[in-house]
Formats: C-alpha cells, structure tokens, sequence
C-alpha cells in the first residue's frame, strides 16, 4: 500500500503543476474546452484516487471541485475568475493534503467547507446573477499564498507551493527517467563482472588473507546494491491486479452478470515498466472474459454451472519469463465460428483451415480484423482489440495463446520477459564449448553413467525414465548443429521443467558450475536463430551464450504451445483416463528372465548390502532398515558382490523383497495378458513394448512368502512428564540408543521417575509399574540432590540426575532385565 | 567534406568506415563461436566486461575468405545498441575525405553497391565507404515461424 501512496503522492504532484498553468490559460480562454478537459481530468483523478484511500476530506474537495466544472462543461454556468480563483484554491488545498499525507500525518479535522462554498455558491443562482452574487473568494481560502492575489499571480506560484511546503522528514519520493536506471543498473551489472574477475583471479593467487577481507566486504556490498537496484525497478503483480476485482464487478454489474475473479501469484515481481506495458492487454483480456466469455447466470444454469463465473488469473515467475494464465469457465471460444469468419474475411482459405489443428484456428483470434461478436459491445468494444494486445505483447518480447473447449472455458497464456538482466544459471559445456541454462527451469540433474535412470532410444529419440515418465530427450549439440564430444550414453541430462509445464531432459556433455549470470541483449541477427536468450560473461571473461530453451524445446517439437500448468478443467478427462490404466514395474530378475510387476505393490526399490543377506538354510532374509524380511528371486550358490537392489513389495500389511538385477523401467500394462499355469509365482505373459515380459503373480508370493515385518525394535523408555526431561534427559536417552515412548504409555520396558512424580506416587499409593500391568518393566529412579547430600539408602535406590554414567549404566541394567 | 574516414581492406579492396562511428579499434582476444548464427557472426568476444559480435566483412559482403588473411585488429561500433567488433583484413589508417560521396558508372559490383555509400576521396587515395547498418543487417538464417 506505501508504494501505491507513494504512486498516488506523485502522481498528484505532477498533476498539480501541469494543470495549474492549464487553468490560468482557460480563465483567458473560457472557451477552449481541452484546458478544461485537462482540469477536469485532474479532479476527477484525485477524486478516484481519495476513494480508493479513504481520504474523506480530500475526496469531499475534489469532489466539490468536479461538480463546479461539470457544470460548466454542461454549459449550465460559465467560467469567471471566482470560480477559477476557487478552482486554484482546491488544488492548493489539495497540494497542502498531500504533503500532510507525505509526512505520514493524519489530515488535520480542519473543514473546507470555506472553499466548497466559494465553488458551489456559484451554482444557486441562474447563470445571469453569477456576476453579482459572487462573494469575494480568495479571502475565503486559508492559503496564504496564489489564492489571494489575482487569478494570474495565483496560477503560478500554484505549482511551487507544493514544493515549498514540503514538511522535511518525510519519506520523499521522487520520479526518474527509466534510461537512468537503465544505467546504473548496467553499471551495477559490470561491476558484478568485474567482482567475478577479480575472484578468479584470486582463486588463482592462492590464499591472500589481507585482500580476501576487504574482497569478502566488496562483495557483500555488492549484493546489497545489486539487490536495491532490482528492486528498484521491480513492482509486484498485485500493483496490476488492484485494479481488477472493481473492474469485474462493474463490468458483471452492467450486464447482469456474476463473477468471481481470484487473482493469484500478486507478490510476483515484475519490471515497473513491464507492469504498465501489460496493464491494457491484461485488462482487455479480463473485459472479453466477462463479457463473452462468462455467460448469463440462466444460460450457465442451463448448462449445469454454478450461477457464478469464475475468473482466475495466475501469475508465476519461471527462469526469466513471468507467465500469466487468465481462465474463465465460460462458453469458450467456438473455433468454427472463428474459422468461417476468418474465411469470410478473407484472412485465410477453406483449405487452409481444413489442415489447422482447432488449437491453430483459434489463434486466429489475434489476427488483425476478427471479431466474433455478432454485436460490438459498449464493454469490448471500446478499446483494443485482440491483435493489439498481440502486438504490444510482442513488442516488448511477450507471447499470448489461447486455448479453449467449448461449453468448458478458455485459458489466455502470456508470457513476458522480466528484463531482469542477472539471473541465476547454470554453466553446460557442448561440444567444447560453454552455454548457460537459467537456474530456475531446472528440475534434476542426472548422470547417466550412474545408471540409476534407465535410458533408451526409440527410433533417433532418447527417451530417459523421469518420476516414471518416458521424458524426452533433446540433444542440446545437435539442437545447435554440433558435434558432441560424449557417447549419448555419457552424457549428463539435464532435466528442465519450463513455463508450459513441460518436462525436457537435454543433454550436455557436461555440468560446468552455476552462479549469477550477468546478461546482456544479443543483436538482432544473432536472436533471429531462436535459440539464444542473451550472453553472459563467464568468471574466465570469455562469453557465453544463454540458451533460450522454451524455443529450442519448441522448435525440437518437445512442447505444446498451449499447454498450462494451472489446474484446467479440461484436463480432468485426461487424467481420468491416465489413472485406470495399470502400472507395471519392469525389471531384469537375476535369472536373467524379463519381469514385470504391478506397480501398487512396489513400496519402494531398496538398494542392500550382500551382508545383509542370510541364506544359510531355510529361506533367504535380509534385513532393511533394522526389519527382516523374506529375500526372493536371488540366483542359489554363491551371493552378488557388493549391493543388491531389491525391489520392496507390500500387500498392505506384509513385506517381502524381490531381488532385481536391474530395475528397467515403469511401463502400463496396455496390452493382453496371457495367462500362464505351469510357473509359479507368474500371473501372466504380456507384451511391454516389444518384448515378452512375465507378470508376477502378487497373491501367489505373498501366499507362500507374505511375512510381518519384524522389527528388530529398540528398547523403549518412558521418561517423566516434565520439561527437564523432556529437553534435557531425551536427547540423552535416545543416543544412548533407546526409543522414547509417549509419556502416556504404558507398554515400555523401561520406566524413568523424577523424585517429584515418585513422591506424588507415593501420597497416591499407587503402582506405575503394577497399573501398566507390566511388572517386569524396570524403573530408574532419579532425584535432585547430588550424592554427596544424600544417605546411603538413597543412593541405593535412585541416581542424581546429572550423573551421566550412573545413568547409562542403569539402563543398560535395565535393558538386560527387560530383554531377560 | 573533411570527414574522417577509417581506411581498412576488406577482401583486398580499400574500403572505410565514416570514423566518428568507429568506437575503437582493438585485438581480438579469444572468440566464441555462435552455433547456428549467420556465418558472417564469427562469434562473441569480451571487450572490458562487454561482449561484442564479431562479424566478419568479407563474409558479410559475400567474398570469398580465402586468400585475404585477417587483422587481429578490429573495429568496434554500435549499432543499434548493440556492440560489433568487425573483422578485416587490415586496419589502415585514419585520413580525411577530399570529396563529397560519389558513385561512378557501373556501380561497385553487385555485393558492393548494397552496403556501401559511394565512393570517396582521400588524400591516400579514393575508397569505398561503407553504410554500418547495411552491412551488419544480415540476412536471417531462417525465417520466423508464423
């Protein structure tokens, strides 16, 4: 809200002094109706502004002030120097306010009824009498300054008045020109530069302490200012959003409509500039959601909505971009519509349409020229239309698409670049040479010499297994027409997740580092291949390029275009659909068989140790995490080296662990499944892919092999119910290697009492031990008083509580009691 | 009249730069190369914490590379807010035009006439000048998706 007053503040100002000259020329002038436009403008500003920040008095001012000048716009009252000196009189009164509301002062209770009256006065009489009943006006104004002189003196010194009023101590704000900050955010940029030079260099002179200091200090200096430059240009989204919710009402009032707007992501950050490049497309978009896209409460009824529209916007930062989904659950688009007017308009030919997607079709909408509204509309007709709001998107390096299903909703995706010129990334070395990735769309980074994913090539394509999805691979060497120097299996993935929700995984021969990248424009001819976002210097001053990679995807075909990541009621079918399908896990067992088993029962892959393996006689066990479980599908004879991975399977209750030579890949059972009999353990024979894999036959292994997991379980210990224990006695417990029970509970095997809960025992006569019904349950005593102030017989029965090996060794003794 | 000039050779001509454009004339340190930009873009280089487009003229002007070694030299300019490091055969010299620009019968051979002003005089000799904008407005390796 303080940046809003601030906005407010500074906007009133400039206002000030531009329409003070604007009234004094139309005093000589009455006649020339911009001046009084302009004026007009200026009051029914502050007047919008006041409300919105509950100043009553200054809203009851400007107020006064804009009736008196509608009415001479109406023509129902002329101009004369009274009401131009009254007029003066508001806007130094109203200076006078700001610079109150400036310093952070409540407005004085004052009342201006003196100048409401000098303006309205005017309006009683018919225009004839105006020149006689007018009272003298300036002497009514309690500004000593303009407003008592003439007309003409008071116009001028208007606009100082402000600035010489201004109360010092106040929080000042003031307004500069974008090209400055410009520079000094270049400035800082360089000397970020400069900073990774020099610590380069230093790394490479070794250890200097008496420069390493001041360095350090540089350094953090340097961040402080990086990040007040940043923010000095940033603003957040809800400076945008502001201004929607009384929009929606309006407009939802006007045509009978209601809707509901949510607005999310308004503590997003966004270029001050940026915020008022997109404020009319974002507005334009909102009115045409309301307008035509959220039906009439009858007609949404009819269709089995809620009477209520719904209208969301969603802002979100990914990497250097800032995506806003605005989403209504309207009528949608109708791409046919769009199509025949399209045809009819003469923008494309039938054949053409017959070859777009219906996605394609809809695009349409942003071309020059279309509307579909059978109707021009006072509510979107007005303003631009949707090619401008392309174009202005685009000319500031934004995008917008639109998605929709008929009856269901549309989706309008923009997004805009940030214009943050440091942004955090991440270095990759390509054939030889170095790029960076932004930080932000970087989801995992996987070495596939490890093997721990599983990595296949259908067709040319390479496909990596990523949360159990086949995700895409993109060479990011051929993507820019080089020559990798790592076989693709070596290579390093780099798993992206970009704006659209996409999830790409590309390759690179290496991981170099990642840090702050300084990034700077490329020229024209260089961004025309689609592949760069900018360059960087790196710490060693040569340049990089930073890989613009929602592009590279795109041009790759990796991602959809319209896709969005924000809950969308059109995607529920899909999703639907996805979750009957059943899983399988495919694994190589270790008699070399290709197996599969349903996913539900997979709890978990384990990697163990052959240590951990028992085979001597009867079924093989192992332990995993201090339970022992059945071990199956080992080879017989001898035991793997090293680690094994097995595969943990539950039935709910059971465990048991399936021996995996390899985990090959999560795969849907989408094709037939043959029974087979004469295996056991084996449900069916069905295809995956296009190999021939054997379905484990759940109910069968845990028939024969289902066991309850027996934890080889600690001894467990319940302390007092005390704070001292609790904080202080716990720890010490529970390294000692024993589980710390509930205070409440009562099956334990060993029981600690403070002194104090002994002797409420005691005055209670009862038995811990003998309520819990554990009698065997050992009980260690501890008590306050060192040994030395105690009696033998004490200190036969209970420990001081600071004695840390008296301690341990009773429970210890305990222990043994309790296991025997 | 009496404008500096800075004579450089490109592809063996004598060609030159209006100088109040020229930046600075530097060595070329290391150059990383651009995949998939036009052949004239060499690569970026770092001038004093700033990158510059290298682009080489002969290739820009559509010559042959062979034959002419290049200067480890080159001119940097501005244009349109960005910074080029243009790569020549050889950095000359400044000099001042004797004459207005001029364009003789015949033109300067189709690659030539595009980029350049006309033709000159100086006191070494009459050269070609050359239009900045022209000759960094390369053609785009591929069109925009619509």
């Amino acid at each position: 809200m303080d940046d809003l007053l601030a906005d407010f503040i500074a906007e009133t100002r400039e206002m000030l002094e531009a329409s003070a000259g604007e009234i004094v020329a139309w005093e000589a002038d009455p006649a020339d109706h911009t001046r009084l436009a302009a004026i007009f403008r200026f009051v029914h500003t502050v007047k919008g502004n006041c409300g919105f920040f509950d100043f009553p008095r200054l809203e009851k001012l400007s107020h006064a002030a804009e009736d008196a000048l509608s009415d001479v716009r109406a023509g129902r009252r002329l101009p004369d120097s009274d009401l131009v000196t009254a007029t003066l009189a508001v806007m130094d009164r109203i200076g006078e306010m700001v610079d109150t509301i400036e310093a952070g002062e409540e407005l004085p209770e004052g009342s201006d009824d003196d100048i409401i009256a000098a303006l309205t006065q005017h309006c009683e009489p018919d225009v004839s009498a105006i020149a006689e009943t007018a009272p003298p006006a300036p002497n009514t104004a309690p500004l000593p300054k303009g407003t008592a002189d003439s007309p003409q003196t008071g116009g001028s010194s208007a606009p100082a008045a402000p600035s010489g009023n201004t109360l010092s101590g106040a929080q000042r704000s003031i307004r500069l020109p974008v090209d400055l900050l410009d520079r000094v955010m270049s400035g800082v940029s360089d000397m970020v530069l400069a900073r990774n030079d020099l610590a380069h260099r230093l790394r490479v002179a070794g250890n200097q302490p008496t420069i390493d200091g001041p360095f350090e200090r540089l350094t953090s200096i340097l961040t402080d200012v990086r990040d007040a430059i940043t923010k000095m240009r940033m603003q957040s989204v809800d400076h945008l959003y502001s201004a929607f919710p009384r929009l929606v009402r309006d407009l939802s009032a006007e045509l009978g409509k209601q809707v509901l707007i949510d607005l999310e992501g308004g503590d997003v950050e966004l270029d001050r500039e940026m915020i008022e490049m997109i404020r009319d497309p974002l507005t334009h978009i909102v009115r045409n959601a309301v307008d035509h896209g959220i039906e009439l409460p009858t007609a949404r009824l009819k269709a089995g909505k809620r009477e209520i529209g719904l209208l969301n916007i969603t802002a979100r930062q990914s990497g250097n971009k800032i995506t806003i989904v605005i989403t209504d659950d309207g009528a949608g688009l109708d791409a046919d519509r769009i199509a025949a007017k399209a045809v009819e308009k003469g923008m494309v030919t039938q054949n053409q349409i017959d070859a777009m997607t219906r996605d394609d079709i809809l695009q349409l909408v942003f071309e020059p020229g279309l509307s579909t509204a059978e109707t021009v509309s006072a509510i979107s007709g007005r303003g631009v239309g949707l090619d401008v709001v392309r174009d202005n998107l685009e000319k500031v390096g934004g995008s917008i698409s639109v998605t929709s299903t008929p009856g269901v909703g549309s989706l309008f995706y923009l997004q805009i670049p940030l214009t943050l010129s440091i942004i955090a990334g991440l270095t990759v070395e390509i054939a030889g040479q170095r790029f960076a990735i932004p930080q932000s769309y970087i989801e995992e980074i996987i070495d596939l010499c490890s093997g721990t994913h599983e990595f296949t090539t259908i067709g040319d394509r390479p496909l990596v297994t990523f949360r159990g999805e086949r995700t895409p691979c993109l060479c990011l060497a051929d993507a820019l027409g080089l020559s990798p120097e790592m076989p693709a299996d070596q290579q390093t993935l780099v798993v992206l997740r970009l704006a659209s929700g996409d999830i790409v995984a590309v390759m690179v021969d290496r991981i170099h580092s990642h840090g702050d990248l300084v990034i700077k424009p490329l020229p024209p001819s260089i961004m025309e291949t689609s592949l760069y976002g900018g360059s960087t210097l790196l710490e060693n001053g040569e340049p990089a390029l930073l890989l613009d990679m929602p592009l590279i995807a795109l041009a790759a075909g990796l991602i959809s275009k319209t896709r969005a990541q924000t809950a969308h009621p059109i995607d529920f079918k899909a999703q639907e659909n996805k979750t009957q399908a059943q899983h399988a896990m495919v694994f190589t067992a270790y008699d070399g068989a290709i197996k599969a088993i349903r996913l539900e029962m997979v709890h978990r892959i384990e990697t163990i140790f052959a240590d951990a393996v028992q085979t001597g006689g009867g079924p093989t066990r192992a332990i995993i995490d201090r339970e022992i479980l059945p071990l199956i599908g080992l080879p017989k004879g001898d035991l793997p080296d090293g680690k094994i991975r097995v595969l943990r399977l539950s039935d709910g209750t059971c465990e048991l662990l399936y021996a995996a030579a390899r985990i090959n890949d999560s795969a849907t059972l989408d094709h037939a499944l043959v029974p087979v009999e004469d295996e056991p353990f084996t449900e069916a024979m069905t295809l995956v892919g296009d190999s021939m894999v054997a379905l484990i036959d759940g109910h069968a292994l845990f028939a024969q092999h289902g066991a309850m997991p027996k934890p080889e379980r600690s001894l467990t210990c319940r302390l007092p119910d005390d704070d001292w224990a609790q904080t202080i006695l716990a720890p010490l417990v529970a390294a000692a290697g024993y589980t710390v029970a509930d205070t409440s509970a009562s099956d334990v095997d060993i029981v600690i009492m403070l002194d104090a809960e002994m002797q409420a025992q005691t005055e209670q006569s009862t038995d811990w031990a003998g309520n819990s019904g554990q009698a065997s349950n050992a009980v260690i005593r501890l008590r306050s008083q060192p040994d030395r102030e105690t009696t033998e017989q004490v200190r036969a029965q209970s420990i001081y509580r600071y004695d840390r090996e008296g301690l341990i060794k009773a429970l210890r003794e305990a222990g043994r009691g309790a296991v025997a | 009249m009496n404008d500096l000039l800075l004579i450089a050779n490109i592809a063996g001509r004598r060609c030159a730069f209006c100088a109040v454009s020229i930046r600075s004339v530097v060595e070329l340190g290391t150059i990383t190369p651009v995949p998939g930009a036009p052949p004239a873009i060499i690569g970026l280089t770092a001038l004093r914490s700033k990158a510059l487009t290298v682009v080489d003229c002969r290739i820009a002007i559509g010559e042959a590379t062979d034959g002419h070694p290049t200067d480890v030299r080159a001119a940097v300019v501005d244009i349109g807010g960005h910074s080029y490091a243009l790569l020549v055969d050889r950095v000359e010299d400044i000099a001042a035009t004797t004459s207005e620009v001029d364009t003789v019968l015949g033109g300067f051979g189709d690659q030539w006439v595009n980029i350049a002003h006309g033709m000159v005089e100086t006191a070494e000799g009459p050269v070609l000048l050359l239009d900045l904008a022209k000759l960094i407005a390369l053609p785009a390796p591929t069109h925009r998706a619509a």
